[in-house]
């Protein structure tokens, strides 16, 4: 798989993968700390979105990612795969907000957006391939 | 669109590999134009008819 990737997308796969290594250690250890302690004040908030920050990194790899693909198919393969992932995000969200808002189903945390977001996005870099223009 | 790459490849004896290396994209890519599943840009179209020494209406048509 490695060989058939462009240089672009070995270099936004390398900074994926760091980026979901410091996601990973970031929110085990967010997830310890507010158990064992209580973080206070600015530190509070800054320890908060500490594991949001490697997310941010993702999307800002994606967006290096466009720029620097050369080969147009697989870079439209990735813009629609993006589509997908966030159309669909966008649909799901609008619908639970007004059903959490009007129907009083459960609330679910903001956070979920970017799992649902990714779960689209894999499924069309899975399945567009195979599909006819 | 209609294209006879894969018909072009064979009377070169080339791979869709050894197309996409002079292309300058991935073999994927060359599979998707090849098999319809993807119409190339204009540069890219005019890129492959480089390759091949051929007018762009020489290897793509709207009819089979």
């Amino acid at each position: 798989m490695w060989k058939d990737w462009t240089p672009a997308r070995r270099r936004h796969e390398v900074r994926l993968m760091r980026s979901m290594a410091v996601y990973v250690v970031a929110l085990l250890s967010d997830v310890w700390l507010f158990k064992h302690h209580t973080p206070q004040s600015l530190a509070k908030y800054f320890l908060a979105i500490l594991p949001a920050l490697p997310l941010v990194a993702v999307v800002a790899s994606l967006g290096a990612y466009l720029a620097e693909e050369t080969d147009e198919y697989q870079r439209a393969l990735m813009v629609e795969a993006i589509l997908w992932g966030t159309g669909g995000t966008l649909v799901i969200a609008s619908v639970w907000g007004f059903l959490e808002g009007l129907a009083g189903a459960p609330h679910v945390e903001a956070y979920w957006g970017v799992v649902i977001w990714l779960f689209l996005f894999g499924l069309a870099r899975c399945f567009r391939p195979w599909g006819r223009r | 669109m209609n294209n006879r790459l894969r018909v072009l490849r064979a009377e070169r004896d080339w791979s869709q590999a050894d197309l996409a290396e002079r292309l300058g994209v991935s073999r994927q890519s060359v599979n998707a134009v090849e098999t319809g599943r993807y119409d190339p840009s204009l540069p890219l179209a005019f890129r492959i008819a480089a390759v091949f020494a051929l007018p762009i209406e020489a290897i793509f048509s709207q009819t089979p």
